[in-house]
């Protein structure tokens, strides 16, 4: 038997909590199967022997940890979808607990384990073979909803609840659940402040009248250099904050004395973790001013479930039907995997920012704020039915906003790889939020070239010539290249270098194809690249190819594209001229483009990218078709979730 | 940040203190004791999470990584991951060769240099047959626990970036400065990398920033080993053994080399004798072997500015003192260097009493039930 794990293994994983139940009488016909497999072969049915075979498996740990986590559908309520794409799928859901039992997290692991056991024995009593591990965390958790601690938050349509939860954010990612929690409280972690002023800005926002926002905001942001520097010492840091200081350059402003204001009261925030009163009432007056706009205050937040498309999810419940299992699982792929640590890691204003990740039956979900737009939402509201030009201080705005994440992206030595505008979120509140980091790598120290990791970066129309190109290694200069192609789609409202992509053979995946048509909408624009202009240019390994291909020569032609479009700003045209530079070497770095002097010109560029617009871009369009956030994960044991999705879908 | 420690989820989130991994640890043992006597575990003698069955984790990684040709960050990675996990999970709850296959495997991906599932698995089960299932799913499936596990906090910072950066410092910096002048040899260089390999042994990358792990093992390096070489004992060992490990692999991590500082800093600690046969009783070669040192330097380019000339043992003195200079100006929380220094020299200590068969012995118990 011992020759032979696999026998044994290949069902126990998921199986645990029959095949450890030894003693419960609960058995699901599955693990009858199971079971006589089992003894069959060992002949000594012996729970110790069982346990050790299990553990090979690691069983007795998983089981442990199913039984004890909660689900996503414990978490949140599932609204509706508002992307699928070859990744999975992106839900928005607002919380259902307003907060979560604190009381718990503070007693660590040991009160969650106790009432693992008891949860466990219950069960047991119950005998309730089908009784489903998330079923079972959804019942225990509405049960400690109604602590009487948590009466006073659990409407969720009250503004001050939507702060306790924001709160309770915060308190969540300090806290991972864990003992040393303890440690945590004794030095206040650095990212608090920041934490706070993110969320005191998306709270203010709807309340202050435009002008006011934008000194407001700036406050902010003094505010959050400043705690930032406090405790910079560290290159990277003084960087960020000599970034905030190129803002402030921008965004005229004297609000100092208030920014250091808002620094002491993070400070207080910071000396007092534990005293929840004081923070209560530092945010209540925040929220009293929200009141006013009506504006609900509850938070929503956007569920990016990754496709687990090439497993077996479903192998433990229905192994017993196929017999053998066929379908290979490679692990969590590449690129979740990316998006899962870079999107933990990053903190800033203008990228994304993720709350919570979930891991579930073998399900990725990363939950992030809700972004009410898209870039590519705006601009097809601008161009239909017919074309109105985005005005230019929201170009502006927009632009920059994007800069500024990106820069704050490669300041971190990460590059995007994706910029194009699905991926560029707008809040409600007009403040840019890139997304979508499944592309987003890494590139301090790279152990292999980049080529390697990803043949093919970048959505074509966005992808940077000497990506055209074959270059093995590249700069962050790509996604600035990408930056150019968007803000030339703002002003135009349609892709600049709208090509077709040559795709891949199918029976030869190693070569990548050269991008003729592509590369010739780009010559067409910017004129064909000259080795004086791009001294490398003859370097790139599909030099040839490209001299080939596109012998004919065209001039630069931006000028005039320029013009065709409507636009007149010479120093916004000399900001496209600049991003849209050929040699990677010269082309605009984030940190040169965000003082470029079409940023210091009237207008001004603005926090809230929508300020002064006369109109209010349509809400995303939510599909209600599948709310089932869980679905196919679950095999034939979801009796539970059919229920609440029926309800759901009734509404 | 991925760019910055201070602001790193290593720091905000993973950075315990003693006391909270004193108590992770403790309430783990009650839940040890709860599941077993629920008899959902067994109880496994012999399974306990001490520097022995660390020493032995550390050297399965080791092996995996080697057969694959890992590359030093990833397999630092692999350990950090693992070190994080056991603060949550007992040892008796899983197997400990399926884990560290899932580390490496997780380590890989995140560390950009990915080694696909089927082949990560494929090795393990050649080293450890037995425990591996053929099953790849296994990995799979365990992969989501790890990182549930540590909350996705995946990115993590290592010493051997600080490592580099301080190289750097001490050569950038005008002599008259925070004990410029000071420069790390390239023999030092390696041997603070293998320090540091070896550090991930210890809770030290649970509980100290980076730097400090790296600016100790230069201490240990440049101060407790030339110390060693130069003190009244007169063992000579650091050099000869230094230089012939830095000779012959340049990122691995060595048992042998590990063995070398243990004697180092063994015979330090205690003032023993040195009894290695390979070091040989050179205590009249001391000097030879410092000019070997330098005849070696213009053949490799190293930077070394003849500091290990001829008259050796006054340099040292120097040498200890400018760095000294360096940590009393560096603002480095020399009350961490001296805790990651303690961890480091009871690590060689019990090195030096490791017993692989014993722990062997009791996981083939625990998962074999033989």
């Amino acid at each position: 038997m011992n020759g032979n794990p696999n026998v044994n293994g290949g069902a126990a994983g998921s199986l645990m909590p029959n095949s450890m139940a030894m003693n419960s009488g609960n058995a699901s016909s599955n693990s009858n199967a199971n079971n006589r497999n089992h003894f069959g072969m060992s002949m000594v049915p012996q729970p110790t022997l069982m346990a050790s075979n299990s553990i090979l498996t690691v069983g007795p740990y998983k089981h442990r940890k199913d039984l004890t986590r909660e689900s996503v559908l414990s978490k949140y309520q599932i609204i509706g979808y508002i992307a699928a794409g070859t990744y999975g799928k992106v839900y928005k859901a607002k919380s259902k607990k307003p907060q979560e039992k604190e009381g718990d997290e503070v007693n660590g692991s040991e009160a969650s384990n106790t009432a693992l056991y008891n949860r466990n024995e219950m069960n047991q009593t119950a005998g309730d073979g089908t009784n489903h591990v998330n079923g079972n965390n959804v019942n225990s958790f509405n049960a400690s909803n109604n602590h009487p601690g948590n009466n006073s938050s659990t409407a969720n349509y009250n503004p001050i609840s939507s702060l306790h939860l924001n709160q309770h954010h915060v308190s969540h990612h300090l806290n991972p659940h864990y003992g040393h929690n303890k440690s945590q409280s004794q030095n206040p972690s650095q990212n608090q402040p920041q934490n706070i002023n993110q969320q005191q800005s998306s709270f203010q926002t709807p309340a202050q009248p435009s002008t006011q926002l934008q000194a407001h905001l700036q406050v902010q942001t003094q505010a959050h250099g400043q705690a930032q520097g406090q405790q910079s010492s560290n290159t990277a840091n003084q960087l960020q904050q000599g970034q905030l200081q190129a803002q402030g350059r921008s965004i005229t402003t004297d609000a100092n004395s208030q920014a250091q204001d808002q620094t002491m009261r993070l400070n207080q925030h910071h000396q007092v973790p534990g005293s929840s009163s004081i923070t209560d009432s530092n945010s209540q007056t925040k929220q009293d001013g929200d009141k006013s706009t009506g504006e609900p205050g509850e938070q929503l937040f956007a569920i990016k479930k990754f496709k687990n498309d090439n497993h077996s999810s479903n192998k433990s419940y229905n192994h017993d039907i196929n017999g053998n299992e066929i379908i290979h699982y490679t692990g969590i792929s590449q690129s979740a995997i990316r998006e899962m640590s870079i999107c933990r890691e990053l903190n800033n204003k203008n990228i994304t920012k993720t709350m919570d990740i979930l891991l579930e039956n073998k399900s990725i979900y990363i939950v992030s704020e809700f972004c009410e737009h898209d870039l590519l939402q705006i601009i097809h509201y601008h161009s239909h039915p017919e074309v109105r030009q985005i005005p230019e201080r929201t170009t502006k705005s927009l632009i920059w906003q994007i800069l500024n994440g990106v820069l704050f992206l490669h300041k971190n030595w990460i590059f995007h790889r994706d910029l194009k505008p699905a991926n560029i979120m707008v809040t409600s509140n007009g403040v840019v939020k890139i997304g979508d980091l499944g592309l987003a790598r890494k590139f301090n120290n790279p152990l292999q070239s980049l080529y390697t990791g990803d043949k093919v970066v970048v959505t074509i129309w966005y992808r940077a010539p000497e990506l055209l190109l074959g270059t093995r290694n590249y700069t962050p200069s790509i996604d600035l290249w990408a930056v150019g192609c968007i803000l030339a789609e703002l002003l135009s409202l349609r892709p600049i270098f709208k090509g077709e992509e040559a795709k891949m053979d199918i029976n030869n995946k190693k070569s990548v194809p050269f991008q003729t048509n592509q590369f010739q909408k780009i010559v067409e624009i910017l004129g064909t690249p000259t080795p004086e202009q791009w001294p490398s240019l003859n370097k790139y390994p599909e030099y040839v190819s490209f001299k080939q291909q596109l012998p004919n020569n065209y001039n630069p032609n931006l000028a005039t594209w320029y013009k065709t479009v409507g636009g007149q700003n010479k120093s916004c045209l000399l900001l496209l001229k600049g991003l849209l530079e050929y040699d990677p070497i010269e082309r605009l770095t984030a940190e040169n483009a965000l003082v470029h002097p079409y940023f210091l010109e009237q207008p001004k560029v603005c926090e809230n990218a929508f300020e002064g617009l006369s109109y209010k871009y349509p809400k995303r369009r939510i599909y209600t078709d599948d709310n089932d956030i869980i679905s196919g994960m679950q095999g034939g044991k979801r009796h539970g979730f059919d229920e609440s999705k029926n309800r759901k879908r009734q509404r | 940040m991925s760019a910055d420690f201070w602001n790193s989820t290593q720091r905000t989130k993973w950075q315990l203190t003693r006391y909270s991994l004193f108590e992770n640890r403790r309430k783990l043992l009650l839940l040890e004791r709860k599941m077993i006597h629920n008899g959902i575990i067994k109880d496994a003698p012999g399974i306990v999470y001490d520097a022995n069955m660390r020493i032995y984790l550390h050297n399965l990684l080791v092996k995996l990584g080697r057969r694959l040709n890992i590359r030093q960050i990833a397999l630092a990675t692999a350990e950090v991951y693992l070190t994080r996990f056991l603060t949550k999970v007992s040892l008796k709850e899983i197997n400990l060769y399926l884990l560290v296959t899932t580390c490496l495997y997780v380590a890989c991906k995140i560390e950009e240099c990915p080694q696909h599932i089927r082949v990560i698995t494929s090795e393990a089960r050649n080293l450890w047959p037995e425990y591996i299932p053929q099953d790849i799913t296994k990995v799979a499936e365990f992969e989501f626990y790890l990182i549930e596990e540590m909350d996705s906090y995946l990115v993590i910072h290592h010493p051997y970036k600080s490592l580099l950066q301080l190289r750097d410092f001490f050569t950038s910096v005008n002599p008259q400065y925070m004990g410029g002048g000071f420069l790390l040899t390239s023999e030092e260089l390696q041997n603070s990398w293998s320090i540091i390999n070896d550090s991930y042994i210890t809770d030290a990358h649970l509980l100290f920033p980076p730097h400090v792990i790296a600016i100790t093992a230069v201490y240990i390096t440049v101060v407790l080993n030339q110390q060693n070489k130069h003190g009244n004992d007169g063992v000579g060992v650091g050099s000869t053994g230094g230089s012939n490990s830095a000779g012959s692999q340049q990122t691995s991590i060595s048992n042998e080399k590990a063995d070398i500082q243990l004697d180092d800093l063994l015979s330090l600690t205690y003032s023993l004798p040195n009894e290695n046969g390979d070091n040989g009783s050179n205590t009249g070669n001391n000097i030879g072997n410092n000019s070997n040192n330098g005849d070696r330097v213009p053949k490799s380019g190293e930077i070394n500015s003849g500091a290990n000339g001829a008259n050796g043992g006054m340099d040292h003195l120097v040498r200890i003192d400018q760095f000294r200079e360096f940590l009393a100006r560096s603002h480095i929380n020399l009350d961490e260097v001296v805790e990651v220094l303690q961890d480091m020299v009871n690590l060689y200590a019990i090195w030096n009493r490791y017993n692989e068969s014993q722990v062997k012995r009791a996981l083939s118990f625990q998962l074999l039930n033989r």
